[in-house]
């Protein structure tokens, strides 16, 4: 079936909404299959808005609002930065800046078995894949990809943590290169890892580059793609 | 509307007050003798309240969204001389463990500061009155949030008011709406409320502290704006009936003007955000 | 706040001992202070200062009272401090209680000086409108907004602003009253004395962490603190009051090192203080 989405329908997207708006009525549309991603509800014939973002629809048929929040909903397939905050017999407690603690199996690790159970201490930053987030159980986690090779999941040594919004997150992984990266990448030489829950991890070799690197990209959330890049050469001036 | 008037009390003391109070200048300080009198008047023969606004006319209201850079979503909310501070916290990880339950929990706490109120005084957290409130507010944002999509999960709203003269009670589940929207959590509807009363035989709009400690009804009102729907009704005093209607049919006139004002804050944050974005 | 891990630890108290912090400043610098008078228009002066994300209110009231009888010649200062659930959800309830006595003690020590009001940093004697009769009774209240570390500089830096701001209406003494009953008092409703803050002082946190000790700590870096030394500093250059927080014990040594860098900062901070103040004062009256 084609999709073609009733008139009514463009007319909100890529427009602002806030909780409560009715961005689409099914009964005027052709095609009524339609996907609905975060934040949005289906309410009889009336799809309506939750959160106070931005309409976006991607073809052929998925409409979403794009938001920008401090708090993470987990999504199975989503990497993330967690924090151990304490350990069972068969699962780490993890902090993912979630409505709840989430899971990791001691065994969901590369070639895991009962006798090389890694040992984190309280506090370990870990690069993990959401697993599961079904809603009504804590979320899974795994430090595999959905092969089982480690690939670059596991704990985060060093470096320096700091948090952001989900938008911001977002926004660093997106392609092409967010541009605050692309500044700072062409310039210095940094390693970094950004969870989709909105934190941030970045490492250097001179601590000095590690705060440019994160003052860099928290100033960034509010600026610009040109702002950005005139941001970061500034600061890269200050250290030269 | 009619502006009926009852006993000629023709003292127009104070009637012109300028709206914004003077700084340095209490506005509570009305030595009993005065307040005596203003009893009797609280609009003038030319339509006008105490404090120079028209019957159906709102205080001043302002509001900004992210006051608290820990929280995860909070707002200040002024109307006239009242302000309020609400932060959210969450959702996240439910505390006490027995309260677990396939409902996202919410907890609401207000509390005033030493220096909210006219005449200073020490305020103990958890009296009576804020435990009232704190029960109303939750209620009322409960309505609107979609509690079932965060199972096992609490939410926490925390309001401080910062300045009381009247509709607090409005002034916070404002506040709180605009906080809990920053912070990303789904909800139905905007939540928003505002105050009516009656005096003088005229409906009142708003009412600020003197009006509302003159006696009279005091409706507080909170609707879901876009639903169409009432989700807080309180009331003190009695009214006949056809005036009820006419006074809640004011306080859902002010709610609905809130609604816009509040919308196009959040719509304005949203914008800021996304700014970046280039659209 | 979840805990750091090894990591990150280690990062802050390195970048502390390579004179370089998480948000990029120095040892011995503060984060920017802006200040907001006369936020509450209900007060007789008051002020909201905001040092990254730590946002603290105070505000002054002046109410007519009676002199203590130790004391006939000299007014009530009391600073009572609460702690906004808003700031941290653990202040819920009474869980901020601890907290708030602990930083009213501190400010109070810094503030006021002794019991008999020696040394104090606000003009105790300028309170007093008939000796032994009646006095102004100053209450000053902060309330915590936002917490990211350093509250008690940023307390005291608000608690300097708000008494600048504040104003005292001036009072007329009704004459010929006998000795032994209380004189009539006229409260002026136009007039307003400003009140003299020159001599009050600022206070300067000086945060220990490894072998080093930084000012104006994040609460990320004050995690970290083996302890910390509070330091009260007037124009002049005098000492007012120092508490000692934290566990670790100092070298005495160490002490009086911090109390001359603390010294030595308080000047920075006093002038930066001053004139955000006046350009505060300004944009209100304008």
């Amino acid at each position: 079936m084609e999709t073609k989405p009733s008139s009514y329908s463009t007319n909100l997207v890529d427009q602002l909404v806030c909780p409560g708006d009715v961005v689409l009525d099914l009964s005027s549309m052709t095609n009524q299959t339609i996907k609905l991603g975060g934040g949005l509800r289906q309410d009889c014939d009336s799809i309506s808005a939750m959160k106070a973002g931005r309409l976006s629809f991607s073809k052929p048929n998925k409409y979403w609002v794009e938001n920008s929040q401090k708090r993470y909903v987990p999504h199975a397939g989503d990497s993330i930065l967690g924090i151990v905050v304490d350990s069972r017999s068969d699962n780490f407690l993890v902090d993912i800046k979630g409505p709840a603690i989430a899971f990791l199996p001691v065994l969901a690790f590369e070639g895991g078995t009962r006798r090389n159970i890694p040992r984190f201490e309280i506090g370990t930053l870990l690069y993990v894949r959401v697993v599961k987030a079904n809603p009504g159980m804590n979320p899974e986690l795994s430090c595999t990809d959905a092969t089982g090779k480690a690939a670059e999941f596991g704990a985060l040594k060093d470096g320096y943590m700091f948090e952001c919004t989900t938008g911001l997150s977002r926004r660093l992984l997106s392609s092409p290169t967010c541009p605050v990266l692309d500044a700072l990448g062409k310039k210095i030489s940094f390693e970094i890892a950004v969870g989709l829950n909105g934190r941030v991890w970045v490492n250097a070799t001179s601590p000095q580059t590690t705060i440019i690197v994160a003052n860099a990209i928290m100033n960034s959330e509010t600026l610009s793609d040109a702002q950005q890049r005139i941001m970061v050469e500034k600061l890269l001036k200050r250290i030269q | 509307m009619v502006f009926e008037r009852e006993a000629e009390t023709t003292l127009a003391c104070g009637a012109q007050t300028s709206f914004r109070s003077r700084r340095r200048r209490t506005q509570r300080h009305i030595s009993p003798s005065v307040r005596l009198i203003l009893r009797m008047e609280y609009v003038s023969p030319e339509g006008l309240r105490l404090d120079g606004r028209r019957p159906m006319e709102m205080r001043q209201i302002r509001a900004e969204i992210g006051a608290v850079s820990k929280a995860d979503g909070s707002a200040i909310f002024e109307m006239g001389n009242t302000k309020v501070i609400a932060a959210v916290y969450g959702p996240r990880e439910v505390q006490n463990r027995s309260q677990i339950s396939n409902h996202a929990l919410v907890r609401c706490e207000y509390s005033m500061a030493n220096f909210s109120t006219g005449d200073r005084m020490r305020k103990s957290k958890g009296d009576r009155r804020s435990t009232e409130i704190s029960l109303v507010i939750r209620q009322t944002m409960e309505a609107s949030i979609l509690t079932h999509l965060l199972p096992r999960s609490q939410i926490d709203i925390y309001v401080q008011v910062l300045q009381a003269d009247g509709g607090t009670r409005s002034a916070c589940i404002n506040a709180a709406t605009l906080a809990l929207a920053d912070a990303g959590i789904p909800m139905r509807d905007l939540v928003t409320s505002c105050s009516a009363g009656y005096l003088n035989s005229t409906s009142l709009l708003d009412l600020n502290y003197v009006e509302d400690s003159a006696g009279g009804p005091d409706v507080t009102l909170g609707i879901l704006p876009k639903l169409d729907k009432v989700t807080l009704l309180q009331m003190d005093s009695k009214l006949p009936i056809d005036i009820l209607e006419n006074v809640m049919q004011l306080a859902i006139e002010g709610c609905k003007a809130i609604a816009n004002y509040i919308r196009e804050i959040l719509l304005e944050n949203t914008k800021q955000l996304e700014y970046r974005r280039g659209v | 706040m979840v805990g750091l891990s090894l990591g990150e630890k280690h990062f802050i108290q390195g970048g502390i001992a390579q004179d370089l912090r998480c948000d990029g400043r120095k040892r011995l610098a503060y984060r920017p202070i802006s200040v907001e008078t006369g936020v509450i228009p209900q007060a007789n002066g008051s002020a909201r200062i905001r040092m990254g994300a730590t946002d603290v209110i105070a505000s002054v009231k002046a109410e007519l009272g009676r002199p203590s009888l130790l004391l006939p010649d000299k007014g009530k200062v009391s600073i009572y401090i609460d702690c906004s659930s808003t700031a941290e959800p653990a202040f819920e309830g009474r869980g901020g209680d601890e907290l708030a006595a602990e930083l009213s003690n501190a400010l109070q020590h810094c503030l006021l000086g002794g019991k008999s009001g020696a040394g104090a940093g606000i003009d105790l004697s300028s309170l007093i409108i008939v000796e032994g009769k009646i006095c102004w009774d100053l209450y000053i209240d902060g309330l915590v907004v936002s917490s990211d570390g350093n509250l008690l500089d940023a307390l005291g830096a608000a608690i300097k602003a708000a008494l600048s701001n504040t104003g005292i209406p001036r009072v007329q003494v009704a004459a010929g009253t006998s000795n032994d009953e209380q004189p009539e008092v006229d409260v002026s409703d136009e007039e307003f004395l400003q009140f003299d803050t020159s001599g009050v002082p600022v206070i300067v946190t000086l945060t220990k962490v490894g072998r080093h000790y930084i000012v104006d700590a994040t609460s990320e870096e004050e995690s970290q603190m083996s302890s910390a030394v509070s330091i009260s500093v007037n124009r002049q250059g005098y000492i007012c009051g120092i508490t000692k927080r934290g566990g670790v014990g100092l070298d005495p040594s160490i002490i009086l090192d911090m109390i001359s860098v603390a010294k030595h900062v308080s000047e920075q901070v006093i002038s930066k203080l001053d004139s955000e103040i006046a350009s505060a004062e300004a944009e209100e009256e304008s």
